[in-house]
């Protein structure tokens, strides 16, 4: 062993900022990745993982595919809030989330999530709600306005969703617009801290 | 299978002074992901073995790491000398003060997710580096830390 004895790398270094993961869904082109790309400090980065039915496993077995194992892209963007002592790593998935029910180390400690919809093509959302809803995943519902117009009221979009829970809050932005952007996730935290209030 | 990828052997305590190289390419990896938003990037950059990664160990770290925990250099990266040349790109990336999550140094050194981990691992293993885990249960569900988040993305 190298001698880089000293401190105990169990305990961080004082004054670093906690990671917390907010989840960004609602499949394939409802704006996820650009509404992380909006918000974010740098831009968006990409990273993979494989995934099989039984769970992650530890090999990394190149060249070796089989049915069982899929590979998952993930985008995702940061904003570190120095004054909280945290920094928001925003995750969406650039295609469909329908694998992230197999990865635990996605949601395992998630805030919570930010369900993006386009009301032209709001089935693809279904999915994305019906999955955090099942895993008790607090969420918000952001329905991007494409071209700058939005025919449906949020009432409208939040009852065709047959949202679980009538509260959701469900919010029309413009997925480019940061302040847009950052009111969404103010949702999140507005859902999230009631929530705990009630606790 | 031939093994093409790499060479030398990352094993070798002799001091390499071509760090550099790796550590550029790793910091350009970010933007460069962006002009081909469809396609995954791997086979754009020389594969190499996890085994060679982790000097040659095959058994799990004892230091257990999730996606989302903050790695942060203990050494620096030109005090890394005689290390594999990965593991000082990685000293190099998440100097402190900030550091970087293990995702963000995974998408930036092109491993995936699970091999990144057990790299970081093994390194946190060996006083490498420190590691801050992400927010507890108990913390995201407190209204003080949830209001103080409010208020500073309110801020933006």
């Amino acid at each position: 062993m190298p001698g880089y004895d000293g401190f105990d790398p169990s305990v961080a270094a004082a004054g670093q900022v906690s990671p917390v993961k907010i989840l960004v869904a609602g499949g394939f082109g409802v704006g996820k990745t650009t509404l992380v790309e909006t918000i974010s400090e740098i831009e968006p980065l990409r990273t993979e993982e494989r995934l099989t039915a039984a769970g992650v496993g530890v090999d990394d077995l190149d060249g070796i595919e089989s049915k069982a194992v899929t590979t998952v892209a993930m985008d995702f963007g940061r904003l570190t809030l120095a004054d909280a002592g945290v920094v928001l790593y925003l995750f969406g998935t650039p295609g469909q989330e329908r694998f992230w029910f197999m990865w635990d180390d996605l949601l395992s400690g998630a805030l919570g999530a930010l369900v993006l919809v386009d009301t032209r093509r709001l089935d693809r959302s279904f999915p994305a709600v019906d999955f955090f809803e099942s895993r008790g995943l607090p969420f918000v519902v952001g329905a991007n306005c494409f071209h700058g117009e939005q025919p449906y009221t949020a009432e409208e979009i939040g009852a065709a969703l047959h949202l679980r829970d009538p509260q959701t809050p469900v919010l029309l932005l413009d997925a480019r617009a940061r302040t847009d952007a950052r009111d969404v996730l103010l949702a999140l935290l507005d859902l999230l801290i009631s929530s705990a209030d009630a606790a | 299978m031939s093994e093409p990828e790499r060479p030398e052997s990352p094993a070798s305590q002799s001091p390499e002074p071509e760090s550099e190289v790796s550590e550029v390419e790793a910091s350009e990896t970010g933007p460069s992901a962006r002009e081909t938003p469809g396609e995954p990037r791997r086979g754009s950059r020389r594969r190499t073995r996890l085994y060679a990664l982790t000097d040659g160990r095959t058994a799990a770290p004892h230091t257990v790491l999730t996606m989302d925990t903050t790695i942060t250099a203990a050494v620096g990266a030109e005090g890394g000398g005689g290390l594999p040349t990965e593991w000082q790109a990685v000293l190099a990336m998440c100097a402190p003060p900030g550091g970087l999550a293990v995702a963000e140094i995974a998408a930036r050194m092109r491993i995936r997710l699970t091999p990144m981990t057990l790299l970081l691992g093994e390194l946190a293993d060996r006083g490498l580096i420190h590691h801050q885990p992400p927010l507890q249960g108990a913390e995201t569900t407190n209204v003080h830390m949830l209001m103080r988040i409010r208020d500073n993305l309110a801020r933006i």
